[in-house]
C-alpha cells in the first residue's frame, strides 16, 4: 500500500507579502475571548454542502463542517476527519481511518455509519458533488471508525476531492427526513470550529467557537462574524476604520489596501479565476465555432489590466501558467487573433455578428470585466449584453436558464479534475449545458489513474485541450485574491486555492 | 402647506399698471441666482440634444492606455475613467439620460396626474374622494423605495426606472393642480359663467388652465430636480441604465471604485449633479417667487 | 383651556386620523397586492426561470395561487398581510416577515438619528436666518440650505465615508453597533449615515422655518409683546417658534418618506443591513415577496410618523386645527 504523493507543484505559484512587512506572522498571545469580524463579497446560498447549487458556499461552509480531509496553505492534502488514508495496492479501494470521539453539533457521535450516510448522500443524481466522485462504486462500513470507498474508475483525485465540499461531513439525523433536509439550507449541523448562531441569509452571519473543538490549534477566537458586501471599497473602510479585522480584498483595490496603515495586506495569484461561461443551449452559442471566435476575439492582458489593475495572470489556459498542468497546447486557442475569429464566424454562417445577453455579478470586477469584454467582442461584431445580478442569486438564475452566457468567478479547486467534471460532466448540476463532449469521461479518467504529477499533468491538459476546442468556456483572468487584517490578527497565511478558511487565526488582545 | 398661516399682502405698493408678464419677467430674472439656474439648464438642454455631435469621443469606446487621465489631458477635457473613455463625452450622454428621465417621469406625472386633480377640482363629489383616498395612499408610500419597488418587479433597466419614478409624481401634481383647481372655482368668475351656462371645456380653458400653470410650472420644475437625483440613485445603486452605457449616476459609482487612483471621475459628476438640481430648485422658487400674489413658496 | 379638553381633541382627532387609515391601507395593501400584475410577461415564468420546464412552471403558479382569480388572491394577500404573513423570499427561502423585523430596528434607528441630525441642524439655522432675515446670516443659510437640497445623499455619504471615516478616521465608515452594546458606539456609528441621510430634511427645515418664523414675526401680536418689552430672544421662542414649528413638523412628516427611500443609497455605502440594504437586494434580484414585504412596513413607518405628527399637532396648536 502507498499513500497518494501530496501534490507539492500545486504549491509552487508567487507568494507575494505586502504591506506591514512580515505578512501577519504577528507573534503574542491570541485573545480567546476575541471575535473575528470578516468582510467577504458574498453569504451563502444554502448550508447543505451536498445540495447546494453553487460551489462557492465553501467560502463560509468550511467554518462550521470539517471535511474527511483537509488541506494546508499550499494546497496539500492533510488530515481532518480522517486521520489517515491509503490506496489498496490494486487502486481499486480507498480507506479512510476516522478521528474517533468527536461530535456533530446536535450530539450525535461521528462514525463510520455516519460517513457513509454522508458519502451516500453526496453521490445522490442531485447533489451538486455527484460528479466529482463519479469514481466511487460504494461506500462501506469496515468498522466503527473505518470506511473503504470502492472504485470503479482511477481515483488520483479523490483524495483532494473529499477535502472540498464532497467531504463534508453533516450529521445524520439533520438529513434523516425531507423535513430536515430541507432546513439545512438556513441552518448547518456539523463538526467544526464554529456554530452557526444568527444568520441574516446573503448578508451576515454570525458563528460561536465549538467547544473542547478536536484540533485545538486551528482555533484560537470565541467566533467569526461575516458580513458580505458585494463593493469593494466599502469593504476595505471597514479595515480602515476598525470596523472589521479582515477582509477580502478583490485585485484592483490590492494597491489601495496596502496604503491602509496598522494593516497587513496578503495577496497572491491564485487558482480562482474569472471566466465567460456559455449555456450551449441558447442563443447562437450553440455552435463550437461561435464559441472559439469569442475566445479569439479576447485581449486577456487588456481585461486584466482594465478589471484587475495588473494583478493576478491573463488566462492562457483553465490553470495559472506555472501550475502543474502544462498550457502549451491551448495557448492558440486562447489568444487575440479577430481575422480569426471574424473567419470563424462568417464559417458559421454569422459574417454580421450575433446578440447574446451575459449575465454578470454586481461586483465591481466583475462589470468592469464584462465592460471590457463587451468592447472587446463589438469589434469583431459580436453583441453582448450584460445583465448584472448580486451574488446570491447569480449563479441560480444562470442555472435556471436565464441568460446565455455567465462571467463569473469558479473558486479554485485543490485538484484540477474537480473543475473539469463540475463544470462539463453532463450530469453536473453546474453544467448549465447538461451536456459533454465525446471523449470526456475517458480523457478525464485517465487522467485521474496516474499519480506521478509531472505526467499527470500532461493527462490533464489532454482534457483541457478537449475541452477548449470545442470553446466550452472562454478563460478571462486568474485572481489575485488579498486579504487584508489588521496588524492585531495573527497567524493569518492566503491559501493557494484562494479561499481563506481562517484556521488558526487569532486576534491580539 | 394648507397650515401655514395668512400672508399679509407684501408688494402691495406697485404703482405704475404691469402685465403680468412683464411683472413675472422681472421679478425672475431679477436675482443672479435665477439667472445662473437658467444658465445651467440650458447648458443642459444643449448638452442632452447635441450630445452626439458635441462629444469630441465615443462614451463607449475604450482605451487601456490611456485610463484615469486627469483633466485637460490631451484631447481629453475633462480626463478618462477607469476604463481609459473620455469623461466629457460621457458626461454629455448623461445629459441626455437625465434629460430624458426627467422629461418622461415629469410626462408620466403630468398623465397620470392632472386630468384626475381637474374632475376632482371641478366636478367634487366622489370623483374629489376616490382620487383624493388614492393619492393619499400613494403619498404614504416613501418616494424612492416606491420607484425602487417598481423597478424590482418590472426588472432593472433606465426606461422602468423613468416610469417608476414618474408614478411618483402622480400624486404630488394631482395636489397641486387639485387645489389650484379648488381655489380657482371658488372664485365668483366661475359661479358667474356656469350659471350663464358657459361649457366645462370652456371654464377650463379659460380660467382654470391659466390659474393651474403657475404652480404646476413650480411642481415641475422640482420634478425635474427630483427626477435626477432619482435617476442617478437608481443608476448609483445598478438599477437604472445599465453598463456600459453612462448615466451620471453610474459614472459616480464606478468612479468610487477608482478612488483610490484618481478622484476626478467622482469629483466631475457629483458638481454636475449639484448643480444641475441646483439649478432646477432654484428655477422652482424663483418662478414660485415671481407669479401670483404671495411671496414665497411655503 | 383645561389640558383635559386638550387630551379629549387630541384623543377624537387621533381617533378621525385612525379611520381614515382604513381606506387608505385598503388602497395601499391592493397597490402593493397589483405589483405581481407589474411583472413583464407571466410572473410565474419570470419566478421560475427562463429555463424552467412547464412542470416547474406550473408548480410555482399553484404554490403562489396565481392560477386563481385576482380577487382570490387579493384576499389570500390580505389575510396573510393581517397575520404577518408576507410570504417566503424566493431568494433566500426565509419567511420575509423574520428576515425585515430583524432588520427593522438598523434602519429605524438610523432614520430616527437622521431626523435628529435634521432638527438639531434645521431648527437653530432656520431661526437665526428668521431673525436675521435680509442680513448675511440668512443669506448663508438660504446658500446653504439650496446646496443642501441639491446634494444628492450617496453623493455626501460617499465624501464623509472617504474622507471622516478613511481619512482621518474620528467615526466608523461602515458597519452597525447595535444599542445593546453601547449607546455611544451605537450613535458613532450612525453619526456619519445619519448626516448623509439627514442633511436633505436639515435643509428643508430650515427653509421652512425660516419662511414660517418669518411671518410670525411680523404678526402683530409678536409686535405687541415686542411693544409691551418683551425681549425679542424671549419673543422669538415663545410666540414665534411655537406657532412656526407648524409647518416644521410637516415636513418631518413628510421627510419621513424621503429619509426610509435614502436609506437604499446610504446603507448601500455605509455596510449596514437594514431595510435599505435589503430592498436593494429583493430589487436586484426581482424578488416579488421580499420587495411587497418592504412596501408594506415602509408605509407602516410613514403611517405611523404622519400620525405622530398629528399628534404634535395637537400639542403645538390645542385648538385642534391640523388643517
Amino acid at each position: 500500500m502507498k499513500r497518494i504523493p501530496a501534490l507539492a507543484v500545486v504549491a509552487c505559484l508567487a507568494l507575494t507579502a505586502c504591506g506591514g512587512g512580515d505578512g501577519g506572522g504577528n507573534s503574542g498571545e491570541a485573545d480567546p475571548s476575541a471575535v473575528l469580524r470578516y468582510t467577504t463579497s458574498a453569504g451563502v446560498t444554502s448550508f447543505d454542502p451536498h445540495k447546494t447549487v453553487s460551489s462557492s458556499d465553501y467560502v463560509i461552509l468550511n467554518y462550521v463542517y470539517d471535511r474527511l480531509v483537509h488541506q494546508s496553505v499550499d494546497g496539500q492534502a492533510v488530515p481532518g476527519l480522517a486521520e489517515s488514508w491509503e490506496f489498496s495496492d490494486d487502486a481499486k479501494t480507498l480507506t479512510f481511518k476516522l478521528r474517533t470521539g468527536v461530535k456533530f453539533e446536535d450530539g450525535t457521535p461521528f462514525d463510520a455509519a455516519a460517513a457513509k450516510a454522508n458519502l451516500d448522500r453526496a453521490l445522490e443524481p442531485d447533489s451538486i458533488t455527484a460528479p466529482l466522485l463519479a469514481a466511487v462504486d460504494s461506500v462501506e462500513v469496515v468498522d466503527e471508525s473505518t470506511i473503504a470507498l470502492q472504485l470503479n474508475a482511477p481515483g488520483a483525485h479523490l483524495v483532494l476531492t473529499l477535502s472540498d465540499l464532497a467531504g463534508m461531513m453533516v450529521s445524520p439525523q439533520a438529513f434523516a427526513t425531507p423535513e430536515a433536509a430541507a432546513g439545512l439550507a438556513t441552518d448547518s449541523n456539523g463538526i467544526g470550529r464554529f456554530t452557526l448562531t444568527e444568520a441574516d441569509p446573503g448578508s451576515h452571519y454570525v458563528f460561536a467557537a465549538t467547544e473542547d473543538y478536536w484540533d485545538a490549534d486551528a482555533l484560537k477566537v470565541a467566533g467569526m462574524e461575516v458580513t458580505a458586501i458585494t463593493d469593494p471599497q466599502t469593504n476595505l473602510n471597514g479595515i480602515s476604520s476598525g470596523q472589521a479585522d479582515c477582509a477580502l480584498v478583490s485585485p484592483a483595490m490590492i494597491a489601495p489596501a496596502e496604503q491602509i496603515p496598522n494593516a497587513n495586506t496578503l495577496a497572491r495569484t491564485v487558482l480562482t479565476q474569472t471566466v465567460l461561461y456559455f449555456n450551449r443551449t441558447k442563443s447562437e452559442l450553440d455552435q463550437p465555432e461561435v464559441r472559439r471566435a469569442i475566445n479569439l476575439a479576447l485581449d486577456r492582458e487588456a481585461i486584466l489590466a482594465g478589471a484587475q489593475e495588473g494583478q493576478g495572470e491573463a488566462s492562457t489556459g483553465l490553470f495559472p501558467a506555472d501550475y502543474f498542468v502544462p498550457n502549451d497546447s491551448v495557448a492558440d486557442l486562447l489568444s487575440q487573433d479577430q481575422q480569426a475569429a471574424k473567419d470563424l464566424l462568417a464559417e458559421a454562417g454569422l459574417p454580421n455578428g450575433f446578440k447574446f445577453t451575459a449575465l454578470t455579478l454586481t461586483i465591481p470586477q466583475f462589470v468592469t470585466t464584462a465592460e471590457i469584454v463587451k468592447a472587446q467582442l463589438a469589434e469583431v461584431g459580436i453583441d453582448m449584453e450584460i445583465k448584472a445580478l448580486p451574488p446570491a442569486d447569480m449563479g441560480v438564475n444562470f442555472l435556471k436558464g436565464e441568460g446565455d452566457a455567465v462571467i463569473t468567478g469558479w473558486t479554485g479547486r485543490p485538484d484540477p479534475s474537480m473543475l473539469f467534471s463540475a463544470y462539463f460532466d453532463d450530469a453536473a448540476p453546474q453544467n448549465v449545458s447538461h451536456s459533454e463532449i465525446d471523449g470526456f469521461d475517458d480523457a478525464l479518467a485517465a487522467a485521474n489513474a496516474v499519480q506521478d504529477p509531472t505526467e499527470r499533468g500532461v493527462a490533464l491538459a489532454e482534457v483541457q485541450k478537449l475541452v477548449l476546442d470545442e470553446g466550452l468556456v472562454a478563460p478571462l483572468t486568474f485572481n489575485a485574491v488579498g486579504t487584508v487584517c489588521s496588524d492585531k490578527v495573527t497567524g493569518y497565511e492566503p491559501p493557494v486555492v484562494g479561499i481563506s478558511e481562517f484556521r488558526g487565526v487569532g486576534i491580539n488582545g | 402647506m394648507s397650515a401655514l398661516p395668512e400672508t399679509p399682502g407684501t408688494d402691495a405698493a406697485v404703482v405704475v399698471p404691469e402685465t403680468p408678464r412683464r411683472r413675472f419677467l422681472r421679478r425672475f430674472t431679477g436675482p443672479w441666482a435665477n439667472r445662473f439656474a437658467l444658465l445651467v439648464l440650458v447648458l443642459w438642454f444643449v448638452a442632452a440634444v447635441a450630445a452626439p455631435w458635441l462629444a469630441p469621443h465615443d462614451p463607449l469606446v475604450q482605451d487601456i492606455d490611456a485610463r484615469r487621465l486627469a483633466p485637460f489631458s490631451d484631447g481629453h477635457l475633462l480626463g478618462t475613467d477607469t476604463l481609459g473613455r473620455d469623461t466629457f463625452s460621457r458626461l454629455l450622454y448623461g445629459a441626455r439620460v437625465a434629460g430624458m428621465a426627467a422629461l418622461i417621469s415629469v410626462g408620466v406625472g403630468l398623465a397620470g396626474g392632472v386630468v384626475p386633480a381637474l374632475l376632482a377640482g371641478l366636478l367634487r363629489g366622489w370623483w374629489d374622494a376616490v382620487f383624493s383616498r388614492i393619492a393619499d395612499a400613494l403619498l404614504s408610500f416613501p418616494p424612492l423605495l416606491l420607484a425602487l419597488a417598481i423597478v424590482g418587479v418590472m426588472g432593472p433597466n433606465l426606461t422602468n426606472a423613468m416610469l417608476a419614478i414618474g408614478i411618483v409624481f402622480v400624486p404630488r401634481f394631482y395636489r397641486v393642480v387639485r387645489a389650484a383647481t379648488l381655489s380657482v372655482r371658488e372664485e365668483t368668475f366661475i359661479e358667474a359663467s356656469r350659471s350663464i351656462g358657459t361649457p366645462t371645456h370652456w371654464i377650463l380653458r379659460k380660467h382654470v388652465l391659466p390659474n393651474v400653470l403657475s404652480p404646476l410650472a413650480v411642481q415641475i420644475s422640482l420634478a425635474f430636480g427630483f427626477a435626477i437625483l432619482a435617476e442617478s440613485s437608481l443608476s448609483f445603486l445598478g438599477l437604472g441604465v445599465q453598463p456600459p452605457d453612462p448615466s451620471w449616476g453610474s459614472m459616480l459609482s464606478e468612479g468610487r471604485a477608482a478612488w483610490f487612483y484618481t478622484p476626478w471621475p467622482v469629483i466631475v459628476p457629483t458638481v454636475t449633479v449639484v448643480l444641475t438640481v441646483l439649478a432646477c430648485n432654484v428655477t422652482g422658487d424663483g418662478l414660485s417667487d415671481s407669479v401670483g400674489r404671495e411671496k414665497g413658496r411655503a | 383651556m383645561s389640558t383635559g379638553v386638550v387630551a379629549r381633541r387630541t384623543a377624537s382627532m387621533l381617533g378621525r386620523r385612525l379611520l381614515a387609515l382604513i381606506p387608505l391601507l385598503a388602497i395601499v395593501s391592493l397597490a402593493t397586492f397589483s405589483l405581481v400584475f407589474l411583472i413583464p410577461g407571466d410572473p410565474a415564468h419570470r419566478i421560475a426561470g427562463e429555463g424552467a420546464s412547464e412542470a416547474q412552471i406550473e408548480a410555482v403558479r399553484s404554490d403562489l395561487g396565481l392560477d386563481q382569480p385576482a380577487y382570490q388572491q387579493f384576499a389570500t394577500f390580505i389575510g396573510n398581510l393581517a397575520q404577518g404573513d408576507l410570504g417566503t423570499s424566493y431568494t433566500f427561502r426565509t419567511p420575509v416577515w423574520d428576515m425585515i423585523s430583524a432588520r427593522l430596528p438598523i434602519t429605524v434607528s438610523l432614520t430616527l438619528v437622521a431626523m435628529v441630525i435634521a432638527l438639531l441642524i434645521g431648527i437653530p439655522t432656520g431661526v437665526l436666518a428668521a431673525r436675521r432675515a435680509g442680513r448675511w446670516q440668512d443669506r448663508v443659510v438660504t446658500v446653504g440650505s439650496t446646496l443642501g437640497l441639491a446634494t444628492p445623499n450617496f453623493v455626501l455619504g460617499l465624501l464623509l465615508t472617504l474622507v471622516i471615516g478613511v481619512k482621518f478616521q474620528w467615526l466608523p465608515a461602515t458597519g452597525y453597533a447595535e444599542m445593546s452594546e453601547g449607546f455611544g458606539l451605537w450613535l458613532k456609528h450612525l453619526l456619519l449615515p445619519g448626516f448623509a441621510l439627514g442633511i436633505v430634511a436639515a435643509a428643508e427645515i430650515a427653509r421652512q422655518l425660516r419662511a414660517s418664523l418669518a411671518d410670525v414675526l411680523r404678526q402683530d401680536y409678536v409686535r405687541t409683546a415686542v411693544a409691551k418689552g418683551m425681549l425679542p430672544r424671549s419673543v422669538v421662542w415663545k410666540h414665534g417658534l411655537k406657532n412656526a414649528l407648524m409647518p416644521v413638523v410637516t415636513v418631518v412628516g413628510i421627510q419621513t418618506g424621503y429619509l426610509l427611500g435614502g436609506t437604499a443609497v446610504v446603507e448601500t455605502i455605509f455596510g449596514i443591513q437594514g431595510l435599505g440594504d435589503f430592498a436593494v437586494r429583493a430589487v436586484m434580484s426581482g424578488d416579488l415577496p421580499a420587495i411587497q414585504g418592504m412596501v408594506v412596513f415602509a408605509v407602516l413607518i410613514t403611517v405611523t410618523a404622519s400620525l405622530l405628527v398629528d399628534l404634535t399637532y395637537g400639542y403645538l396648536n390645542p385648538r385642534g386645527e391640523s388643517q
